[in-house]
């Protein structure tokens, strides 16, 4: 199942948790050197290796045969990545059918196994990924050596390859404007952090990605462990920050979260950043006890009401026509 | 003294060419130097500098390495930050221990071979340190597993 669509472990401030393996095949060009006759060689040698050693499981998908606007749903559900929807031309995709992992195939490497799970299962999350890696290397020779490790496009990915990350709601951070200095003392600690949703200073709907940036030097289990702390540590921060929020506002906060629930089930139109906003605000109200959304039902809406879902689901291209099927869907799920 | 080359014109453009230790002295004309393989860097040095470059360092009559196999060079990688193929950090390893020790603390590879690889054991050094981390996250049984290999590599 779609992380989207499953509960995980302290949903509340972590959306989902991810992995990421950069790998690439030793005899070839890194991707922005393929030619096409190349590319498509690299995609029928991943896919067989897929198929020889995952047997069944995964589905294959030609992303340079896609139309944009599929490519678009996937990137919002967190499957393929920008860059691959900007430059589908020599890419593929392979997709669980379980729908946890994926395969990114010619993206800036060769190979991004990625698997994506709800809240905070950053181990699992890790022991698929290293799973489908030691199966594509029966079959596939990736560039490696014993000095650099894992061979990649970037040398910010060298080493072990592995990128962790997770996205969290950071609300309470974010309002009482601490989450800037969060910003420097984890990256003190070689770990990222970005607004994913909006531009700018304020994230919109509150939600961060945090990331590892350093793969080389550190063991895969050093690396997930290390990363763990620091979420761990931002957690904890977080869910202090609400709690101490809410007891000094608990009138102002709970006016405001029922307000949004208003809003949410009665408003005919809704734009994609209001939802963002809502949602933030029903968030924290399942976290507070104010409101009785599951949190993945909360990931649901968020997903299902971003831009490409809803313009499946419309005839026309009117702003007005979208953020009327948005206010439908959302009260459909409510 | 005449020019080496052409013996006609005074030699003005003295080179010194140190290979493992050998020092050999090329004495040319400004016209026959330009000529040269040499024409490229000599238009932008002084001569006392190309005197003096030359006898601090081996001669290079190329300028820029690239990688063999895709043809990438070093300036390649420091404009867009990306390497063409695995092949790359074999030719310009050596230049990247400054730049890996900036994005990562670190230049070498702490972690997981690729299973196909195994013929190509890890170092002890290697091995222990994977130990060491197994410990710290407690994973124990892992920590048992790489444990005893390396009480079999140090046996051999």
């Amino acid at each position: 199942m779609s992380w989207y669509n499953e509960q995980g472990e302290q949903d509340g401030i972590i959306i989902c948790s991810r992995v990421r393996l950069a790998r690439n095949l030793r005899q070839y060009p890194f991707p922005h050197k393929l030619d096409e006759a190349s590319a498509k060689k690299v995609v029928q040698d991943v896919k067989t290796a897929s198929a020889a050693t995952l047997q069944d499981s995964f589905n294959f998908i030609d992303i340079s045969q896609t139309p944009s606007a599929n490519l678009h749903q996937l990137m919002e559900q967190r499957f393929i990545s920008p860059k691959m929807v900007k430059h589908p031309q020599k890419s593929a995709l392979l997709m669980s059918k379980d729908e946890y992992a994926s395969v990114m195939i010619n993206e800036e490497d060769h190979i991004r196994i990625q698997t994506l799970f709800a809240g905070s299962r950053l181990e699992n999350a890790y022991n698929m990924a290293d799973f489908i890696d030691n199966k594509l290397s029966e079959k596939i020779e990736f560039g490696f050596s014993d000095k650099f490790g894992f061979l990649t496009c970037c040398p910010t990915n060298l080493g072990t390859g592995l990128r962790a990350s997770a996205m969290l709601h950071l609300p309470a951070l974010t309002i009482s404007g601490q989450i800037n200095e969060l910003l420097a003392a984890v990256g003190r600690l070689g770990i990222a952090v970005r607004g994913v949703y909006g531009e700018g200073s304020s994230p919109e709907g509150n939600i961060y990605q945090v990331s590892n940036q350093v793969t080389l030097g550190l063991s895969e289990d050093e690396t997930i462990r290390k990363f763990n702390d620091v979420v761990q540590r931002i957690v904890e921060k977080e869910r202090q920050l609400e709690k101490a929020m809410y007891a000094a506002n608990t009138l102002k906060i709970s006016d405001n979260i029922s307000r949004s629930y208003g809003v949410l089930k009665y408003a005919k139109m809704l734009s994609v950043s209001e939802i963002a906003k809502l949602i933030s605000d029903m968030r924290l109200g399942a976290v507070l006890g104010l409101i009785n959304i599951p949190h993945e039902q909360l990931n649901q809406i968020m997903i299902t009401t971003l831009p490409a879902h809803i313009a499946e689901q419309c005839e026309g291209n009117s702003k007005t026509e979208h953020e009327m099927k948005r206010a439908e869907i959302v009260q459909k799920m409510l | 003294m005449y020019c080496q080359k052409c013996g006609q014109r005074p030699a003005n453009v003295h080179l010194v060419k140190v290979t493992s230790g050998v020092k050999e002295e090329q004495h040319l004309c400004s016209q026959c130097a330009a000529e040269s393989e040499l024409a490229m860097p000599l238009l932008n040095f002084s001569h006392k500098q190309i005197l003096s470059d030359f006898l601090e360092q081996p001669f290079q009559p190329t300028i820029t390495p690239k990688c063999d196999i895709c043809g990438t060079s070093f300036d390649d990688f420091t404009k867009s930050g990306l390497f063409g193929c695995p092949d790359c950090y074999e030719t310009f390893g050596d230049r990247l221990t400054e730049p890996l020790k900036r994005l990562h603390g670190a230049t070498k590879h702490i972690g997981k071979t690729p299973a196909r690889l195994t013929p190509k054991k890890p170092s002890v050094a290697a091995l222990k340190k994977q130990l060491e981390q197994a410990v710290a996250s407690e994973n124990y049984e892992k920590a048992a597993e790489l444990r005893d290999v390396i009480r079999n590599m140090e046996v051999e």
